[in-house]
């Protein structure tokens, strides 16, 4: 009776662990991300940046072409705890920087 | 001598010493398992609760040192506008605008220098309250370069 339920809790800690690092890694990739926008002005690059970590999670890029512009990249990855399934979002905005076409 | 002690005095011939102390110590240890699960389930739900309040402070420490970074490059393309006199941006405001929709406040920047240093704020969302009113500060800086070597490093 006891052993179980110490190892469900054990378990749904690990669980709640992996979403938090699922988390910082999404929000991570959205600020890499954006500063691949910021910089370059190339939609396929600002992809690829989160594509090489989380292939099946979703980008959005919103348009920000000119310099003094800002650029705002949307990632949203499916996370599943606990057989639950959770889209954890990350949001990132910066300034399109001087030289970005 | 009486069939009820000899009855008696049968039974325990029948059961060995041994036997009769185990059965006291189960008698003794019923209710044990109860016991212990008071000791062990708060101990294991504190170390959720530290888990995640933990996991809280080290998100919005990355999240104001990221958002610090940008603040920062926005100040620095904001001093590359102005001095070529293409635009009229506030270096000072385009941190602030960029913290701003980064979900984080300026706190300090040092916008009309180079290399340009900016430090933010992030409140914490404290999932279980114990953190409650602390915020998390990250700084960040940039310099300017050629927006060449800029996308060679990227």
């Amino acid at each position: 009776m006891l052993l179980p339920l110490v190892a469900l809790l054990l378990v749904a800690t690990l669980q709640l662990v992996g979403l938090a690092r699922d988390v910082i890694v999404v929000q991570d990739l959205a600020r890499q991300s954006v500063r691949v926008a910021a910089a370059s002005g190339n939609d396929g690059a600002t992809r690829a940046v989160v594509a090489q970590r989380l292939p099946l999670a979703a980008v959005e890029v919103a348009p920000g072409r000119q310099p003094g512009d800002t650029v705002r990249v949307v990632v949203r990855h499916d996370a599943t705890v606990a057989g639950v399934r959770v889209v954890v979002t990350g949001r990132a905005a910066a300034l399109v920087e001087p030289g970005a076409s | 001598m009486t069939p009820s002690i000899g009855a008696e005095s049968g039974r325990s011939s029948r059961w060995p010493a041994s036997d009769r102390s185990r059965d006291q110590r189960r008698g003794g240890e019923r209710g044990s398992a109860a016991v212990a699960m008071l000791a062990i389930v708060p101990v294991v739900v504190l170390v959720m609760v530290v888990t995640m309040e933990a996991a809280t402070m080290v998100a919005a420490g990355a999240m104001a040192t990221g958002t610090a970074d940008l603040a920062a490059l926005a100040a620095a393309s904001a001093l590359v506008d102005r001095g070529q006199e293409r635009g009229t941006s506030d270096p000072h405001l385009a941190a602030a605008a960029i913290a701003a929709a980064n979900g984080a406040t300026m706190v300090a920047c040092a916008c009309d220098q180079v290399p340009v240093e900016v430090i933010v704020s992030v409140a914490i969302t404290s999932p279980f309250g114990l953190v409650a009113n602390r915020v998390a500060t990250g700084r960040g800086r940039a310099t300017l370069v050629a927006p060449s070597a800029v996308r060679q490093q990227l």
